[in-house]
């Protein structure tokens, strides 16, 4: 009735979020992100490889995220947690080659010959709902922290065979961050003591525990600009145009802030 | 073509370390809220995450044990964990073996009679690897049954030791195994400095064997010792906070 979720947060606060760079020296880029229990890992792995035929100008991405049993009790079946991984690892895909974040012209070494393979594998440690703000949070700061080695391919060389032409790294550079802002939506809660007309109450970064009590959940991927890249909407509760517009706005203010953290 | 010094005239290993010195440990306990128990366990530059749920209803009819109870361990790698990117799938057999070795170590020191028909699931995961894997693995384990309160006769502790030409030498990282040489992880129950688990995959000679199990052993005491270390730690920022609470 006060607009208090159970642990406390308003309607529209976010738990606390942290993020670490560079956390796992072998990986080429990597970050840990927590946000409230929910904590995610990362891992870019930049790997040489010939370009496709019908793309010979470009590299590409690899997006695979994991939901291990470790992360939660309901992710102890094999068939949930496959489930929950597959569905966020396409989220994820889609999300990141849709905003062309990194543009994969910006992959290639040699056309036709070579290019970079970026694989990014996402680990959710500890689950505690909305691991797909979390998950995009670390995959940017993993990116951001990438460095690729300089690589040439010598023009006559058929065999297209990699020589790195000098010891210094090169960081990506990114385009506009896409970053989501997840919403929980809870249909025909009361309005008030007189017995008000119920109403739909749309709240931000929810927990696990809100997770199982929501009607439906959706996420707007804004950048610091403004532009939308990314919205999916899932469940039964209806979605008026008004509450879509709010919080297409406050997810461009988030991401603004979430930015300077990235 | 150069070949790499593993012990230079001077007695120092490629990372500068001296024979008998293992790498720098940080250990942490109750990393994450949703599990039972949770630890963190990096020995140099070997970084593993462990949680334990349970004790709780087995999974299936078949997993119940009416007088024990009924120890699951699960274990994965991130592919950016190793210097070559390597995707290790479930089912796997050396995940699978890694698995089993935990299970036998833990199963006759954690006191099973008391959690009859229920389960204790250990989900092992390593972030980071540059060898000692297997030990890391066990002490994390050990931190995180720790954390979760599940009752145990003593503490796991376990470090590997192996040998360069005759020298033993202690906490074997990545390239150091690769050398060609042995490595001998060992786990000790550090009260009654019994040897609970031993592990050699390459040619020792019998001689040797003894000093190389005698550095191991020492090497599992000193880190034993760093493990009750942290364990007073968190016990006594636990009993701070309770305590503060009484007082209100």
């Amino acid at each position: 009735n006060q607009s208090v979720r159970p642990d406390g947060r308003g309607l529209f606060k976010s738990r606390k979020t942290t993020l670490s760079v560079g956390v796992v020296s072998t990986a080429d880029g990597s970050a840990l992100a927590r946000l409230g229990d929910t904590s995610v890992m990362c891992g870019v792995k930049a790997e040489l490889a010939r370009p496709t035929l019908t793309a010979p100008r470009e590299g590409w991405l690899v997006c695979n995220v994991e939901m291990p049993g470790m992360c939660s009790a309901q992710f102890r079946e094999r068939d949930n947690s496959m489930r929950a991984s597959s569905s966020l690892s396409s989220q994820l895909q889609r999300l990141l080659v849709g905003s062309n974040v990194v543009s994969p012209a910006a992959l290639l070494v040699a056309e036709g010959k070579l290019a970079w393979v970026l694989h990014v594998d996402v680990w959710c440690l500890s689950y505690d709902g909305n691991v797909l703000d979390a998950a995009v949070l670390v995959v940017l700061a993993a990116l951001k922290s990438l460095r690729l080695r300089r690589v040439e391919v010598a023009e006559d060389d058929e065999a297209a065979k990699p020589q790195v032409t000098s010891d210094d790294r090169v960081a990506l550079s990114l385009g506009a961050l896409p970053i989501p802002t997840s919403f929980g939506m809870v249909e025909g809660a009361p309005g008030g003591v007189g017995g008000a007309a119920a109403r739909t109450v749309v709240f931000v970064d929810p927990s696990s525990e809100e997770e199982e009590l929501v009607n439906a959940n959706f996420y707007i991927a804004a950048d610091a600009e403004g532009r939308l890249h990314g919205i999916s909407k899932a469940g039964d509760a209806e979605l008026s145009k008004n509450v879509t517009i709010t919080c297409a706005e406050m997810a461009r203010a988030r991401a603004k802030k979430r930015k300077q953290l990235i | 073509m150069s070949k790499i010094e593993f012990l230079s005239p001077e007695g120092l290993r490629v990372d500068g370390r001296r024979p008998a010195e293992l790498r720098m440990i940080t250990s942490r306990l109750g990393v994450f809220d949703q599990a039972d128990g949770s630890a963190y366990f990096a020995q140099g530059n070997t970084k593993v995450l462990a949680t334990v749920y349970g004790p709780h209803e087995p999974s299936s009819r078949m997993r119940m044990r009416h007088d024990r109870v009924f120890l699951n361990c699960e274990f994965s790698q991130a592919s950016f964990a190793s210097t070559q990117r390597k995707k290790r799938s479930k089912g796997e057999r050396g995940m699978t073996e890694l698995e089993v070795i935990i299970v036998d170590t833990f199963e006759p020191v954690i006191m099973g009679n008391l959690y009859p028909r229920s389960q204790i699931d250990i989900y092992i995961q390593v972030l980071q690897s540059d060898g000692g894997d297997l030990c890391a693995c066990v002490n994390a384990a050990t931190l995180a049954l720790v954390d979760a309160g599940v009752a145990m006769k003593d503490l796991v502790c376990a470090c590997a030791a192996g040998s360069i030409d005759t020298q033993p030498i202690l906490d074997v990282n990545y390239l150091e195994s690769q050398a060609d040489g042995p490595s001998v992880p060992v786990a000790i129950l550090p009260k009654s400095k019994s040897v609970l688990m031993i592990q050699l995959e390459s040619r020792l000679h019998v001689e040797q064997f003894s000093h190389v199990l005698d550095l191991a052993v020492e090497g599992c005491h000193q880190v034993g010792r760093l493990m009750e270390a942290t364990i007073r730690e968190n016990v006594e920022a636990l009993a701070a906070s309770v305590g503060a609470q009484n007082l209100n």
